[in-house]
């Protein structure tokens, strides 16, 4: 029984290794001189043959990729290689920054906007699910269901920018000020203007995340709802309202909490385009700044951090899932 | 004074614009402390019945009538009261323990939720009073067992769980539709006994819904017979079984009887000259495997060996687990054996061996197989006639117009009219489907046939006309059956020899007369014994 | 790129599952959902778009690249509203907002229907050959789209395409084609988890066993008896993968990537709009896009949820 969570462990492992490799050999392959596209604008060629030493641009590419993941000389005074701790994801000579610390300091952003945005949409799923679930096929299912996913027809970035244009330009030409255009205040700083300042982001990613979790939770529902056991509790005299929060919502909740898992662990990666307009300097913006530039240590950085997540959530979800129903995962 | 009636009640379903009547105009009823039983085949609308007179049924449904419980009608009354009947006035057995379980409660929870849902009971009595009914209904070491999920109990304590969770706060009524079906036969006199048991300390009156007249004879009182949503006949038991009205209530009697009647079994007709060797030969079959995630490997068989000779039909029973399946599978070359062979005159095919079995052309022709599921053994997106076509395809080098012949005169044989052909699995009735897959599997005159319970998914009458046909198939062509089956009674009617198997060993084998009248092993003796009816006041 | 639903495997749905034997029921009763004909309208609209999109431009006189400088910007150098002229006003260089709506409906069906075709072809194939052959080479697959998923589609699809520069700054492939290659590059993953599932069950069902008892080979299993069963769910999910598709390209031409202007992409018109703010001026310059990218998705997964409503009814 814990094997079976072991060996997901292990192949997780495995698939983390993968991409490294791959990401690594992508950005060497691509690159015919790498040191002048990590380099400052308009760096002298001493500051090219600088940047090529200290980076050990001019070994052969497994002794490079042995320095990425095992340990390698220090860059800038900065640890190079994996094996440390924290890991060193490199040297970033565009920001004159260690990967790893810039990095750590763009997370709590991203993961006030995740975690936040995940509590909200979750909540909100669950609740509209089970309401439209009580009573498939009525007008409160139909709109619950046609709003929800009406929801997910808008690219985030369209929800963004109405909501921004409505709720933050309109709104402030009649002088009320609910909601900035943007930015962040850290929570340990001010919790009231953390909130109000990821409130339209908050919103942004929770009118996009409700359309697909909505009716899953409604197709669940309806789907354990048609059960036997169900069947059994009515036969007991259990009343209703226990009936769809207890029992079915116990059994309808796996698939959600796997998605969930899911979702959670591709906005850690960057909510990017949210990101972007509402300018919040998290995660998603700094991946793609570097990506668009060329900055290659941090994008290999960043597409290792979103490649954690997903493989670290989908063995949470593994556990959770196992400690659920210990049967379900024989 | 009835303590429960259910008078003119009708039941429609509306899906998708298609209206079914499910049942039409049925009444029955019941005493207090007496037993009614309703009788009748799968779709005959019996459970939907008495789903429908308590409430039970999805939103489409629509019901019409009445259902009076001590003066309420059930049909009328608000949700609340209807609640406050269910669970405490009347307790409900399901078919399916397992799915009718969930999953992830444990037993003492959903036992003490019947009783919660209607009393106000402290943490420490309710535990105690759970862990009483577990008790009472013969669960071993209830004080650890209470803990437990229903995953982990066998299908008779699963069972038995869900009649504490009916009996918990001690109803007049108890419904139980189907207790025994999904149980193996032993098992399913143990809880015939216990609900006699209870019904007679706490007078509880009981509906019992079955589709075997034989399983209902032990404790019923009165029957009521269904068929396509109507009731065909009721009449107390003894009328039933001895001067039985409707035509259709002496089928079922007759199939019931069956079981019963071991005795009559049938001399078998004449032999043809037996021949020195047998056709087929398993010789010490051993089968073990790696179950996921788990270290000991499971033994399916131990040192099984078996023969059957030309043109015989071979009964081999057992109950699940026993192993039959595996052995139909290892004979049919699906499956490899960890030790043992299995030869087919005298040359052997299948061997312990790494990779899927690879037979030549001729063996792997001799042998074809007939499964359990009739829907799930045809391709659903192919025509019959295409499905029938495939044997020739593949293993002939005949044309399309040749194949097209044969097709035909192959679907004559299993007597299925030619418009059979242009259809598709969906479109057949469940014994039509059999019969299409019966021919597939003779199409190319095999040697041995290995039928994997082919009757269980179908009705009574359907039953007896399949039996027919093989055995008609058998004259014939001379085709050898291996049958697989839990039912004795059918192996009785059908088989030549008969083989027991129990957990993976043959406790015995012989002649079909000879083994059900004078069984030599115990466990034999209680197979036999288990047949419901067969110590019944008939 | 985030993960979409995952569409259990429709039951018994064939081509002639009705009792009385018209063909292809399952077909009619898709048609006769409501979601379904919503659906199907708005696409219908948005597929007309694309197609009279030239006919725009000649009636209107203005191509969808072409700028209006002195017609369409006040002398601030602002775009003007809707007018005569311009039916939904111009954007921040003068172009003509409707048209270039109407040539976006283009784009977003040129990239977004190969893309998941192409997916939906090497994903199942992946799927079938994982599913079938067990062991060894369902590993190698297994890991292999599970390393694919790892990935972060922006990210990665944005370094891909940024790298899709020559020596001379030009750009190596077609931004096009780059885009459809780099949406497939993705997309086929849910196409071979979905398959390989299906194949995996439908293995341990009877007929299949019935097939190997006749003595027919692996191959001919994969292809009569396996595969028709697989194609009528891979095609929904085809429908139901099309409009995530269309989005992620809006998505990338939001960011700069793919499509570039001038070019007209619902994406970069939209993150135009943003970027200079001229939508606060021009709303239309915003809007037209948006409700062009927003009615085209609906319509899809309106369809999506009326094929889903008659092969996994709920209700």
């Amino acid at each position: 029984m814990a094997r079976h969570l072991f060996a997901h462990a292990a192949r997780a492992l495995l698939t983390l290794l993968a991409v490294l490799v791959l990401t690594f050999a992508l950005t060497r392959i691509a690159y015919r001189n790498p040191a002048a596209v990590l380099a400052p604008r308009n760096a002298t060629q001493e500051t090219l043959d600088g940047i090529t030493r200290a980076l050990r641009l001019d070994e052969p590419w497994y002794l490079q990729l042995w320095h990425y993941l095992y340990r390698g000389p220090d860059v800038q005074g900065a640890p190079m290689g994996l094996f440390h701790w924290p890991p060193a994801l490199g040297y970033s000579f565009r920001r004159q920054q260690p990967v790893t610390e810039l990095i750590l300091s763009k997370i709590p952003v991203t993961l006030s906007l995740a975690l936040g945005a995940l509590v909200i949409w979750m909540t909100l799923s669950i609740l509209l699910g089970v309401a439209a679930a009580r009573r498939p096929g009525s007008w409160t299912d139909r709109v619950i269901s046609t709003f929800c996913s009406a929801g997910l027809a808008a690219p985030t970035f369209v929800t963004g920018i109405l909501l921004s244009y409505f709720l933050y330009f309109t709104l402030s030409t009649y002088g009320v000020r609910w909601f900035p255009s943007g930015g962040y205040v850290g929570l340990t700083e001010d919790p009231v203007e953390w909130a109000r300042h990821l409130a339209l982001p908050w919103l942004t990613i929770t009118i996009a995340e409700i359309g697909v979790f909505q009716r899953v939770v409604r197709a669940n529902m309806l789907d354990v709802l048609g059960s036997d056991y169900i069947r059994t509790a009515r036969a007991k005299g259990v009343s209703e309202r226990r009936i769809h929060f207890d029992h079915a919502l116990r059994a309808a909740l796996n698939p959600i909490i796997t998605l969930g898992g899911l979702e959670l662990a591709a906005l850690m990666g960057g909510a990017i385009v949210t990101e972007q307009i509402f300018g919040l300097d998290g995660v998603g913006r700094l991946a793609v700044e570097s990506a668009l530039s060329g900055d290659f240590p941090v994008v290999i950085g960043t597409t290792i951090l979103a490649a954690t997540f997903f493989v670290i959530s989908g063995f949470v979800v593994d556990v959770i899932t196992y400690l659920r129903d210990p049967a379900a995962s024989r | 004074m009835a303590l429960f009636s259910v008078e003119d009640l009708s039941v429609t379903f509306r899906r998708r614009g298609r209206v079914t009547a499910a049942v039409r105009g049925v009444s029955f009823a019941v005493e207090p402390g007496r037993t009614l039983a309703i009788v009748g085949e799968s779709g005959s609308g019996k459970s939907v019945s008495l789903l429908a007179a308590t409430g039970l049924l999805p939103e489409t449904a629509e019901v019409r009538g009445s259902a009076r419980f001590r003066e309420a009608d059930l049909l009328r009354l608000p949700r609340a009261r209807l609640r406050a009947v269910r669970g405490r006035h009347i307790g409900f057995v399901f078919q399916d323990p397992l799915s009718n379980l969930h999953p992830l409660k444990t037993i003492g929870a959903q036992i003490g939720e019947a009783i919660t849902a209607h009393e106000r009971v402290g943490r420490a009595a309710l535990r105690r009073r759970v862990i009483d009914l577990l008790a009472e209904v013969g669960i071993d070491d209830p004080e650890r067992r209470i803990d437990d999920h229903p995953h982990r109990f066998s299908g008779g304590m699963r069972q038995r769980a869900m009649i504490a969770m009916a009996i918990a706060l001690r109803p007049e009524l108890i419904i139980a539709d189907e207790p025994t079906t999904a149980l193996d036969v032993t098992v399913q006199a143990a809880i015939l006994r216990l609900l006699r048991r209870l019904q007679e300390r706490y007078g509880t009156a009981l509906i019992l819904v079955s589709h075997d007249l034989a399983v209902v004879s032990e404790i019923a009182d009165d029957v009521a017979v269904m068929r396509g949503g109507e009731i065909v006949e009721t009449a107390p038991i003894a009328e039933i079984t001895t001067a039985p009205g409707h035509p259709y209530t002496r089928e079922l009697l007759g199939a019931a009887r069956r079981g019963a009647a071991l005795a009559d079994v049938a001399e078998p007709p004449a032999a043809a000259p037996r021949e020195a060797r047998p056709l087929l030969a398993a010789t010490g079959l051993h089968m073990a495997y790696r179950r996921r995630g788990r270290k000991d490997p499971v033994t399916a068989l131990t040192g099984v060996s078996l023969e059957v000779r030309e043109g015989e039909i071979v009964g081999l029973v057992g109950e699940s687990g026993s192993g039959k399946s595996t052995l139909g599978r290892i004979v049919a070359g699906l499956l490899r054996p960890t030790a043992g062979t299995v030869a087919l005159r005298d040359e052997v095919y299948n061997a312990p061996g790494r990779g899927p079995l690879r037979l030549r052309r001729d063996l792997r022709t001799a042998i074809q197989v007939v499964f359990q599921d009739p829907y799930g053994s045809l391709n659903p997106r192919r025509t019959v006639a295409a499905t029938l076509a495939e044997p020739y395809v593949v293993n002939t080098g005949l044309t399309a117009a040749e194949i097209r012949e044969r097709v035909e005169a192959l679907v004559r044989r299993v007597e299925l009219p030619p418009a059979v052909l242009h259809r598709f699995p969906a479109q057949l009735s469940g014994g039509q489907r059999q019969r299409v897959a019966i021919a597939r599997a003779v199409a190319l005159r095999p040697a041995l046939v290995v039928a994997d319970e082919p009757l269980s998914a179908l009705d009574i009458t359907t039953q007896a006309q399949i039996v027919a046909l093989i055995r008609r198939l058998r004259a014939e062509l001379g085709t050898s059956f291996l049958f697989i089956s839990h039912d004795l009674g059918v192996v009785a009617e059908l088989c030549e020899r008969v083989v027991v198997l129990r957990r993976g060993r043959v406790v015995e084998a012989g002649p079909v007369r000879r083994v059900f009248h004078d069984p030599q092993h115990p466990y034999t003796r209680e197979l036999l014994d288990s047949i419901p009816g067969r110590v019944a006041r008939v | 790129m985030s993960s979409p639903p995952v569409l259990e495997p429709a039951g018994p749905a064939g081509p002639c599952d009705a009792e009385d034997g018209r063909r292809f029921p399952a077909l009619r009763a898709i048609l006769a959902e409501r979601s379904t004909r919503f659906g199907l309208v708005l696409v219908g609209l948005v597929v007309l778009s694309a197609l009279l999109a030239p006919v725009a431009a000649a009636l209107t006189g203005h191509g969808p690249d072409q700028q209006f400088r002195a017609e369409a910007l006040t002398t601030e150098g602002l775009p003007v509203g809707p007018n005569a002229e311009f039916l939904l006003g111009a954007d921040g260089n003068g172009r003509d907002v409707l048209v270039r709506t109407l040539y976006g409906a283009r784009i977003s069906l040129l990239v977004g229907i190969p893309a998941t075709t192409l997916a939906l072809v090497a994903g199942t194939a992946v799927g079938l050959v994982a599913g079938f052959f067990p062991g060894a080479a369902d590993r190698v697959l297994s890991f292999g789209t599970d390393i694919a998923l790892s990935f972060p589609f922006v990210v990665t699809a944005l370094s891909l395409v940024a790298l899709n520069r020559g020596a001379d700054g030009r750009p190596v492939i077609d931004p096009v084609l780059l885009v459809i290659l780099v949406i497939s590059l993705f997309a086929w993953t849910y196409f071979a988890r979905l398959t390989r599932g299906l194949v995996v069950v439908l293995r341990n069902r009877p007929f299949v066993e019935a097939a190997l008892t006749i003595g027919v080979s692996r191959r001919r299993l994969l292809v009569r008896e396996i595969l028709p069963n697989v194609l009528p769910v891979v095609a929904v999910y085809w429908a139901v993968q099309l409009p995530a598709n269309i989005l992620a390209e809006a998505t990338l031409s939001f960011l700069g990537v793919g499509v570039q202007a001038p070019t007209a992409s619902w994406g970069n018109m939209i993150a135009e709009a943003q970027r200079t703010s001229l939508y606060q001026v021009q709303p239309w310059f915003l809007l037209a896009p948006a409700i062009a990218m927003f009615v085209t998705v609906l319509g899809f997964n309106a369809i999506g949820s009326g094929i889903r409503n008659v092969l996994d009814p709920q209700r």
